[in-house]
């Protein structure tokens, strides 16, 4: 029933886990970095990487043969990690918003 | 022309800078043409219809603003009432109707002749009819002045985002937009964008993509096992939330870029912990139509408990009719009459029962308990909705109230057509659309669009990928919206 392969390649891991961190970094910029310009270069930066990492993931995936519905799953999963980090993070400034607002 | 094709791509681009570049005083005349155009991409033979209906509730709501003899006033109202409601039953429900009538003497041993017209349904007749008349009884109710330029009353009725299948919007909120003239706001047009995005991805990933699924029940009603018709419901319950939400939130994108605000249809209905509350969450533009134009002058819950039961049912009733002009409906509205009458009538003995438990009705485990009881509940009732016909309804009934599951669960998965890749990338679509609902919730909160909005900015350019993905892997862009038939 297993019929999936691209997971065995672990290039295309590498390049998804890569992609990953970078999104971390880029939303966690927001959250951490204070200084607002220096958030502002530094999240754009580490957008245009994953941007062009992901350019590069889809054309890794046609010169590997992978099969369309795999592709999409891969594009799938990287949706779903990349909203879950963005989710969590978001969710988390919810609460400091609110917390600060209570303090107050 | 539907959202999800790709002339719209083409058109809607146009038109925002059509809005954008107009001098002030045309931008109006400019979106009721793109909204004709809009709606004759559809049925150009059938937009004396739309006309018809907007010229006579513009006629008539100016005759009772006008009149201060109460008799004349009541008899415009209830002419534009019978007009326009006559116009929604010959087109939607006289080959239903008739029908019924002829299934009926059939059943008592007699031989009718089948009386059945060959009528097209005008598409968003439903909508644009309610739309109507809520402008009228509120200018009758002294609640909204009449607007005397017919042409700028035709773009109330027939603006293009909300005209096929809502949200059926108010005169009160959309009309003052309309007048003002909106100048191109980032802040509109990101929100706006991401309204759409989150729409196109309902629509186009989630709702296109489980529907194979769901159909594969459905459509085979004969051949379905139980577990599989449980499967295939909780589904359909997921497509057409997609579906429709995504509609809506395509259409409340559109209006926002161009600075106009539509009221929220949907609010995270699955989250409600009461079929009561599930209405007030699920399609909140027809609720509140319901609730402002039926119920309350129906007596509403001020003539006690018996005349509220009747209005609460009548309600449901006539909604589920709305929905389509068939007996799956009118059941499916009337299952969820009875699940709001018996939750209204136990309500406080349940909460009662809870505190001698030693629960409270607001902790974690009752409210989860509540939420899963409802989605169970109203699933069950998505069932009727779903069914193609009466039989199939009570063939997929039977089966599911047999004994035993039929058949094993990797059997029926397989039957259904899903791999283990499908099932992984459902799970991950439902998932993934659990937080994009809740992301665009905070994008709406006032406070919103603070620190990290610039690095969603990622997470949507991954969703348009999806969506290219998407659509080469469905080939094109051909699934209809299902309220489209409404």
């Amino acid at each position: 029933m297993l019929d999936l392969t691209f997971y065995k390649d672990v290039f295309i891991v590498l390049i998804l886990a890569s992609a990953l961190v970078l999104h971390s970094g880029a939303a966690a910029c927001g959250f951490f970095v204070k200084k607002v310009e220096l958030s502002k270069i530094l999240n754009t930066g580490l957008t245009v990487l994953n941007i062009l990492l992901h350019l590069f993931l889809i054309g890794f995936m046609m010169y590997r043969g992978v099969r369309l519905d795999e592709a999409v799953l891969v594009i799938l999963i990287s949706v779903f990690f990349h909203t879950l980090i963005y989710f969590v993070i978001h969710t988390l400034n919810e609460h400091r918003k609110k917390e600060g607002g209570d303090e107050a | 022309m539907t959202f999800n094709s790709w002339e719209f791509l083409l058109f809607y681009p146009a038109v925002a800078l059509l809005y954008f570049v107009l001098p002030k005083k045309t931008k109006w005349i400019m979106l009721l043409i793109a909204s004709y155009f809009f709606y004759m991409c559809y049925q150009a033979e059938l937009v004396f219809l739309i006309v018809g209906t907007t010229l006579i509730s513009w006629i008539a709501s100016i005759i009772i603003e006008e009149n201060d003899n109460k008799l004349i006033r009541r008899l415009c109202l209830t002419l534009t009432l019978v007009v326009c409601f006559g116009v929604l039953f010959f087109y939607k429900y006289f080959n239903f109707l008739s029908g019924s009538v002829t299934g009926l003497i059939e059943y008592f041993g007699g031989t009718p002749s089948s009386v059945e017209l060959d009528l097209i349904l005008p598409v968003g007749i439903s909508f644009y009819t309610f739309q109507t008349l809520s402008y009228v009884i509120d200018v009758y109710r002294g609640d909204v002045k009449c607007e005397r330029n017919f042409f700028f009353y035709a773009l109330f009725v027939s603006f293009f985002p909300q005209l096929v299948a809502g949200p059926i919007e108010r005169p009160n909120n959309l009309m003052p937009q309309l007048k003002e003239a909106h100048k191109f706001d980032y802040d509109n047009f990101v929100k706006g964008g991401k309204h759409m995005l989150v729409g196109f991805f309902k629509k186009v990933c989630v709702a296109d993509y489980i529907a194979v699924f769901v159909n594969s029940v459905y459509n085979n009603a004969d051949e379905a096992s139980a577990l599989g018709i449980i499967i295939a419901t909780l589904l359909f319950a997921v497509q057409i939330y997609c579906d429709f939400s995504g509609y809506t939130d395509i259409a409340i994108g559109c209006a926002r870029i161009m600075g106009i605000k539509l009221m929220k249809n949907f609010d995270h209905p699955y989250t409600a912990t009461s079929v009561k509350e599930f209405w007030s969450r699920w399609h909140i533009s027809l609720s509140s139509w319901f609730k402002d134009y039926l119920y309350i002058p129906l007596g509403g819950n001020r003539r006690g408990k018996a005349r509220q039961i009747f209005n609460v049912m009548v309600v449901f009733l006539v909604s589920g009719l709305w929905h389509g002009a068939a007996w799956t409906f009118v059941i499916w509205g009337a299952l969820h009459g009875v699940f709001q009458v018996i939750g209204t009538l136990t309500w406080k003995k349940r909460n009662a029962l809870l505190g001698k438990m030693g629960f409270s009705e607001k902790s974690v485990g009752i409210v989860l308990l509540r939420r899963f009881m409802t989605v169970l509940l109203v699933s069950f009732a998505w069932l009727f909705f779903r069914a193609n016909s009466m039989s199939d309804a009570a063939v997929l009934l039977k089966k599911l109230f047999s004994t035993g599951w039929g058949v094993g669960f990797t059997e029926t998965l397989s039957a259904m057509g899903l791999t283990l890749t499908s099932i992984i990338m459902s799970v991950l679509l439902i998932l993934t659309l659990f937080m994009v609902d809740k992301l665009l919730h905070y994008d709406d909160s006032p406070d919103g669009s603070a620190v990290l909005t610039r690095g969603g900015s990622f997470v949507y350019f991954i969703w348009i990928v999806m969506f290219v993905w998407a659509i080469l892997l469905s080939k094109s862009m051909s699934g209809t919206f299902i309220y489209f038939q409404f």
